[in-house]
């Protein structure tokens, strides 16, 4: 019987609050008797990025939708499962195949919000400079940019999908590590000066980041994504590990909802003592 | 005590690097190198203010002089209290060798150098250069190279032209824009300036975006200046009476 535990949490940041800005995070866990899922998505500051808290809310719902179907076929249909575990290769394709999904579900998603409320008649956009509507008209996703992280996790294998900044931490046995770690396929050199990936860029399905993990038995007990406002919070990657470790230690061993009033009432003083930015949490871990 | 009491010790921000590079040639002599020396003395309290109003942000110095030579007055990034101790009134002489101070620049703005010892990262810096004259070494090829530098291509930057004998196209050039140029005619409003620019470039550099860059907040905020009126520094608690 698998007893295993998922959440999720954001928070608006003291920045944010301060700004009167809503909160540009956005975060969704579900599980089955299967698997556990959880992801966190970073809506993009700035002020042309004003749809950017929809564009956040409808990756999450976006990345739900594609990776339930894609699950449920895994789980349904032996010969996907046969071709799934026969070669790196198919199973590539097979994560190509699901992230292309992801994007073009969002983009349908975000294009019929557009439609729906466009963004000509919304006051921010009139706000902005002549250059700043030239190019959103052009793309209008734009103004709902967001970043993207998904962890699913099995008995025997998990897998990781990650576009932008933000982090995935494993705790394997006793020890929280970074997923880059082991997955070097996860590791963006385009993260760095403020930048980061997103799914309103072109280039998005080549941005994408994936890495499909196989574990012994019982030795990963839980995995954590957090949007880039946690880690930006701590002075170094230890401080924040530390973090991390106590948050499975939370989860394991105290009831869910103590252990998510407990983390939610901590975020909002790290907000405002580090990064002041919005901040999410997802929570996938094995219960004693 | 709480669960999380001991994960908010280690809490901090990342950390902007706010570079002087400041002409200290013989022209400077009296009452522009004495403005400069008044104003440095001003900074860290505008940093400190600056800093104080964004939770998510430290703001370090470090500052070079250069005329024959280039000296840099802080061994590394400097807190504003470090930078304090550390400062010394600069003395004008020598030649205006901006090529070699661009050169050191980009030595500085390294992961080996100045920019390597914080775990988390940094903001992008702040790049503020001053000076009266025109260069006497070759400053061309130092800022091919310095632009190469993805420190300084993300680093928010203003140059001051002080006097007619400034050359504004090779600040331009450094700043990427001539509207990041501030042009001094009276040597009395150096100090005024400097503090002005060092509150809007730390001040933009380490709050959330707007929509515009960094620079393009800092060229409007420089847009405002009017001459003719006390230029003030929306920072609280900065004596402005020596305008």
């Amino acid at each position: 019987m698998r007893n295993w535990a998922v959440d999720t949490i954001s928070i608006q940041g003291y920045a944010h609050k301060s700004a009167g800005k809503e909160c540009q995070d956005h975060s969704v866990s579900w599980q089955n008797k299967y698997y556990d899922a959880a992801i966190v998505c970073d809506g993009h500051g700035g002020d042309k990025y004003f749809r950017s808290d929809a564009g956040a809310y409808l990756a999450c719902e976006a990345g739900k939708k594609i990776i339930s179907a894609f699950m449920e076929h895994f789980w349904k249909d032996k010969g996907f499962r046969i071709k799934f575990f026969s070669s790196e290769k198919v199973r590539d394709e097979m994560f190509e195949q699901l992230i292309k999904a992801i994007i073009q579900e969002w983009n349908q998603s975000v294009a019929a919000d557009f439609n729906a409320w466009p963004i000509e008649a919304d006051p921010r956009f009139t706000a902005l400079t002549d250059a700043e509507k030239t190019d959103l008209q052009r793309e209008n996703s734009k103004a709902y940019g967001s970043t993207f992280i998904a962890a699913i996790l099995c008995e025997g294998f998990y897998l990781i999908l990650k576009l932008g900044d933000g982090n995935a931490c494993i705790l394997r046995d006793q020890t929280v590590e970074f997923a880059e770690k082991r997955s070097e396929t996860l590791r963006d050199t385009q993260l760095q000066f403020n930048l980061t990936t997103s799914l309103c860029s072109s280039m998005a399905d080549r941005e994408f980041r994936y890495a499909w993990v196989k574990y012994p038995l019982n030795s990963v007990k839980g995995i954590i994504l957090t949007t880039d406002g946690v880690i930006n919070s701590y002075t170094s990657e230890t401080g924040y590990l530390r973090f991390i470790h106590n948050i499975f230690s939370s989860y394991i061993g105290s009831d869910i909802k103590s252990a998510h009033e407990e983390l939610e009432n901590f975020l909002h003083t790290l907000s405002e003592k580090g990064s002041g930015d919005d901040l999410s949490v997802a929570v996938i871990c094995r219960r004693k | 005590m709480g669960r999380y009491d001991e994960n908010i010790r280690e809490v901090a921000s990342r950390t902007m690097v706010l570079f002087y590079l400041f002409d200290k040639s013989g022209s400077m002599e009296g009452t522009k190198i004495g403005q400069v020396n008044y104003a440095m003395k001003d900074i860290p309290k505008i940093i400190k203010e600056v800093a104080d109003g964004a939770p998510n942000a430290n703001i370090v110095v470090a500052a070079a002089m250069f005329a024959t030579d280039v000296n840099w007055i802080t061994p590394k990034p400097l807190t504003p209290e470090e930078f304090i101790a550390q400062w010394h009134d600069v003395q004008a002489e020598g030649l205006t060798c901006l090529g070699a101070a661009l050169r050191s620049l980009n030595e500085k703005m390294s992961r080996k150098a100045f920019l390597g010892e914080n775990p988390m990262g940094y903001l992008a810096p702040g790049v503020i250069i001053l000076s009266d004259g025109v260069p006497t070494d070759n400053w061309e090829k130092s800022l091919e190279e310095l632009k190469k530098n993805n420190w300084f291509k993300s680093a928010t930057k203003v140059a001051f032209a002080v006097g007619d004998d400034a050359d504004k196209n090779v600040l331009a050039k450094i700043c990427g824009s001539g509207e990041s140029v501030v042009s001094i005619d009276d040597p009395e409003k150096i100090r005024q300036y400097i503090k002005f620019v060092t509150a809007a470039v730390s001040k933009t550099g380490t709050t959330s975006s707007t929509g515009k860059s960094a620079q393009e907040i800092v060229n409007d905020a420089l847009k405002s200046i009017d001459d003719d009126t006390p230029i003030v520094v929306d920072i609280p608690d900065i004596d402005d009476s020596q305008w």
